[in-house]
């Protein structure tokens, strides 16, 4: 038995995650718990509290008495139209937004990959959008998107465009939102895409480079399947951060015009701080987070993730 | 070089430009337009045509740090999201270290339980932490804010973490050991350094979203320990917004987090060189 | 083995920091629990809101004044959660005069009545200096429970060169003449006139509220939408529906975007020339003379049908019952009561004046326009009404819903009668008397 201290050669070369030197037994477990500690002090509380919420008809308008009334909330949940047309909307939304701040993102990474002069200040530049306090955002955005007395119509009418209605119309509302999530969101994917290009070892490169390989070629084969796991998370994040969209909508928006915006979140803050019926507001939210983590199941096996995450750690 | 290898490397050049310039054109245009607007008053705020030329007032700014009490609320911001951003660093860091390396019971499930801390709206957690905050007789203090922050940042920590720690691969590390280092000097002198792009990227988002959070902030302080998105929000009055003010709410809540960012790009650089230690 | 304690250690010392920073806090004599004469309000952060945390709390030497102004939403969130959980952080707390049945039906506030019951030293305060259209908020169960802090009513504000320009002589008073002078005055530059269908507010009750206003009569303990046994009327006679009939011819005179405007387009809009007419909340247009047009407004009451009656809205100020400075709130609002608080507001900006006197000072209305409306009120024998569905504590819910089915009424998507019945149907399950 190798005594805590010394290594055992032979045992490491099984791949790491095997390889628990003796006396490592407790180290998983040590390292987790922090995080596990966080989790249940903080978490759970609320976790419990809203789900317990959930099934009573507590609504603080009326006072602090309350009756439980079992899954009754959840029963009505399934006939809101309101709520599943929200739900809708959000999965549209998170679609067209993470699909474009993606594509953006991985393009961007690409090109400021390059070491040319000037291209650091610039990046900078893509950086900052995320940075900016959200509140600060909408009210910015929703200046400048007034049709009649916005900069960005008057810019563009410099150009000859006439008067869009960016989103005070039900028709362009929706893109227009998406549109300030993009900008406010791709710096988001590219920060962690970039970082993971600027991680990857430079070995498969030079051996592309050596055998001929063009730029699309050399991308499509080397880069991108080594970048999938870091794509695949700043996706996942954001998908999730992207179901959830509300200061920047709601300041924008307020969930219209004419329900044209009225995201998941904005209903939820509607029914549960507006309306204060907590209850059903409860409901509502877990019934979000199971539609939430479905998704995300999906994805994550779409991708092959698991997979993914399981070869590089058996490695 | 021949002539068309120039010329393609030109035009390679000019192409490259021509699309760094429009993309930080098209992020930096608003940050342009509510920088500006912070020093305009409230006559030329609103003007339309907008108004390019205008003389700079410090109005808006003067009344942030006056009427609305900004120093302490910065202060307060930065010591809260200041600690919630480390405490969610390091036990994220090392969950994701436990995960990435370990044969952990239930780890995918472990995994997904922690993002499904992100998932759950934060609207369920407001009452029940008003609820302790009164009851723990933490209501208006830094603590309760700082746990609730940490514990929203750790998902990001462990899942970004993890995959970053799966890519320097377990050779190098295996190597350091047979040299006769710890699990825990490895870690810290040959993994860590390989990890600090990731570690500043995660830890710039860690600290820009516990920075930006309101809903909480602004149910769970009063006096002692507002700070900065619940100053911001005071842009927004019942039946009007301040343009200006909030501009510059916006302006001077960013800056921490910009300069915090600047910092970090550094040693999102630095991954590069140390990258030639990979095989 | 050495590498195994050190994150062991390292969160320790974390731990140790926590709670040496913890004692820390405890120990520090800062907070305003410990001075036994300071009163903290739930306040907003409107001019009168900045007034009391500012000019208010300087004159008022009884007690040292504190509070952090609010959004309006996070006002209500915090109202509610903060009174509903018995919460004395609090001791004197704000409210839009829509949400003022909730803390008084729920027991969160304390009657003047009730505090000089358990106080006899306590002077009686009588709010007679301050317009009677705005102390009724303040009544109920036949005591009085706070004060009020500002007074709006709807106001008409119109371009006065622009009515030059097209040949309008008469400023209109009912709701034909304002649809003849939309159209007029509608064109591709300029705006006939704004609506605001984007706001829940600002739509149910800046916009269909003063419509529906004038078209039946208003008995004194209803609003237009309840009755007094909160029973819905707002459609008894059809009224609904013409409302938003009213709105429907005049929408195609709105600016393009109308369907996204709140209350903050509104104005600017206003502000910056691009419409003629507006129809809002006094509070609304406070900006307006800030602008390229400068003088050229025209302010009056909002125009009626059948029946005088208009909304008068505002907020009130009242005392937590979880408070433990009882007293000492009580005193405050007895000194505000007398005067000089409004006479501060009034001086840090606010024009959504309720003291009488005020009211009735001419150059007090010059400066401020808006008071034009409530002095006009007794010349066009105008009966103020309270903001409907304010009887109620769940308004906010049942304001919800209004609005819900007037926008589809308004755009076209339900007949405006059938908006209104499938209004009072959701409104059944809705309201509980």
């Amino acid at each position: 038995m190798a005594k805590s201290g010394t290594i055992n050669a032979p045992a490491l070369q099984l791949g790491a995650t095997k390889a628990v030197r003796a006396g490592e037994k407790s180290v998983p477990t040590l390292l987790l718990a922090p995080t596990m500690i966080i989790m249940t002090i903080v978490g759970l509380y609320p976790l419990l509290h809203s789900l317990y919420i959930s099934l009573t008809n507590y609504n603080p308008t009326f006072g602090t008495s309350y009756s439980f009334i079992g899954f009754a909330n959840y029963a009505r949940a399934f006939g809101d139209g309101q709520f599943w047309y929200s739900v809708g909307l959000t999965l549209a939304f998170t679609a067209i937004s993470v699909a474009l701040s993606l594509t953006l993102a991985v393009l961007l990474a690409l090109l400021f990959n390059q070491y040319r002069f000037g291209f650091v200040v610039l990046r900078t530049f893509l950086l900052i959008p995320m940075l900016i306090t959200p509140i600060a955002v909408g009210i910015t955005w929703r200046t400048m998107m007034m049709p009649d007395l916005g900069v960005l119509n008057y810019l563009l009418s410099l150009i000859g465009v006439s008067h869009l209605s960016w989103a005070s119309s039900p028709s362009s509302a929706l893109a227009s939102v998406i549109l300030v999530d993009v900008w406010q969101w791709t710096p988001f994917m590219f920060i962690i895409i970039f970082a993971g290009l600027r991680s990857l070892p430079k070995s498969p490169f030079e051996a592309a480079a050596i055998d001929g390989a063009g730029h699309l070629a050399t991308f499509m084969n080397v880069t991108l399947p080594m970048l999938k796991p870091v794509i695949v998370i700043a996706t996942l994040l954001r998908v999730v951060d992207a179901f959830r969209t509300y200061d920047t909508v709601y300041i924008i928006t307020r969930g219209g015009p004419d329900f044209a915006t009225d995201l998941l979140s904005v209903y939820l803050q509607r029914v549960n701080f507006r309306i204060f019926d907590l209850g059903y507001g409860s409901a509502l939210s877990w019934i979000a987070l199971v539609i939430v983590l479905v998704v995300v199941l999906v994805f994550v096996n779409l991708t092959g993730f698991l997979k993914l995450v399981a070869d590089k750690e058996n490695r | 070089m021949s002539n068309s290898r120039i010329l393609k490397s030109g035009a390679g050049a000019l192409a490259a430009y021509g699309l760094a310039i429009a993309a930080a054109l098209f992020f930096a245009f608003p940050i342009f337009w509510m920088v500006t607007s912070s020093f305009k008053s409230e006559v030329d705020i609103s003007a339309y045509p907008p108004v390019w030329s205008f003389s700079p007032t410090l109005a808006n700014y003067a009344q942030l740090f006056t009427e609305l009490n900004a120093w302490q609320a910065l202060l307060n911001s930065a010591l809260i999201v200041g600690l919630a951003t480390c405490i969610a660093m390091a036990a994220g860091t090392m969950a994701a270290y436990a995960l990435a390396r370990f044969d952990v019971k239930g780890k995918e499930f472990l995994a997904f339980e922690i993002l499904s801390i992100r998932m759950l709206p934060p609207i369920v957690s407001v009452i029940p932490m008003f609820i302790i905050a009164r009851q723990l007789g933490i209501f208006d203090t830094p603590w309760l804010l700082i746990a609730a922050y940490a514990l929203s940042g750790l998902p990001f920590v462990v899942w970004v973490m993890r995959v970053f720690i799966q890519d320097i691969p377990q050779s190098i590390e295996e190597a350091a050991m047979i040299d006769g280092c710890s699990r825990f000097e490895t870690f810290w002198r040959v993994t860590l350094p390989l990890l600090l792009p990731g570690l500043a990227a995660t830890m710039v988002i860690v600290f820009m979203f516990a920075w930006n959070e309101f809903l909480l902030a602004s149910m769970l302080t009063s006096q002692e320990a507002k700070t900065l998105p619940v100053i911001a929000a005071n842009a927004i009055k019942p039946k009007a917004i301040a343009w200006g003010l909030a501009s510059a709410a916006g302006v001077m809540m960013s800056l921490p987090v910009v300069v915090l960012v600047l910092l970090m790009q550094r040693y999102l650089v630095r991954g590069l060189t140390l990258g030639a230690v990979k095989g | 083995m050495h590498g195994h304690f050190t994150p062991e250690l390292k969160r320790r010392t974390l731990l140790k920091m926590l709670a040496i920073g913890a004692a820390a806090t405890t120990l520090s004599p800062a907070t305003r629990a410990w001075a036994a004469s300071t009163l903290n309000i739930l306040n907003s952060n409107t001019a009168w809101a900045g007034a009391l945390t500012g000019g208010v709390a300087k004159a008022y030497t009884g007690a040292q004044i504190t509070g952090e102004g609010n959004p309006y939403e996070a006002h209500y969130e915090k109202l509610l959660i903060e009174l509903s959980q018995g919460s004395s952080t609090f001791d004197i707390f704000t409210t839009d005069n829509l949400w003022i049945r909730q803390p008084l039906r729920n027991g969160w506030a304390s009657a003047f009545e009730d505090i000089r019951a358990e106080d006899a030293s306590l002077p009686e305060i009588s709010v007679g200096k301050l317009a009677p259209a705005s102390t009724t908020y303040t009544e109920y169960d036949g005591k009085r429970w706070g004060l009020p802090l500002v007074m709006t009513t709807p106001v008409f504000v119109y371009r006065k060169d622009l009515f030059e320009k097209a040949g309008i002589t008469k400023v209109p008073t009912n709701w034909d003449e304002y649809r003849d002078a939309a159209e007029k005055l509608h064109s591709d530059d300029v705006a006939g006139n704004v609506l605001l269908l984007g706001g829940q507010d600002a739509h149910m009750s800046g916009d269909w509220g003063s419509r529906l206003m004038g078209m039946t009569k208003i008995a004194p303990n209803d609003d237009g939408v309840l009755d007094e046994n909160n029973k819905v009327v707002f459609n008894s006679e059809g009224q609904g529906a013409r409302a938003i009939e009213r709105l429907r011819e005049v929408l195609p005179f709105t600016p393009k975007g109308v369907e996204g405007f709140d209350y903050a387009e509104g104005s600017s809009i206003m502000q910056q020339g691009k419409a003629a007419m507006m129809i809002t909340w006094s509070d609304v247009i406070v900006g307006i003379e800030d602008g390229p047009f400068k003088g050229k407004f025209g302010y009056t009451v909002s125009p009626t049908e059948k029946f005088e009656q208009q909304m008068v809205g505002g907020w009130s100020i009242l005392i937590n019952a979880a408070s433990e400075n009882k007293a000492e709130a009580y005193k405050f609002l007895k000194w505000m009561s007398e005067g000089q608080a409004y006479e501060l507001f009034r001086e840090n900006g606010e024009s959504s004046l309720c003291l009488q006197a005020d009211i009735d000072n001419p150059e007090i209305v010059a400066k401020v326009p808006m008071l034009q409306a409530f002095r006009d009120f007794p010349a066009r024998g105008t009966t103020p009404v309270s903001i409907p569905p304010y009887r109620l504590t769940n308004a906010v819910e049942v304001q919800r819903v209004l609005y819900e089915n007037i926008l589809a009424g308004v755009n076209g998507r339900k007949t405006p009668q059938q908006a209104m019945e499938d209004a009072e149907a959701a409104l059944a399950s809705v309201i509980r008397t």
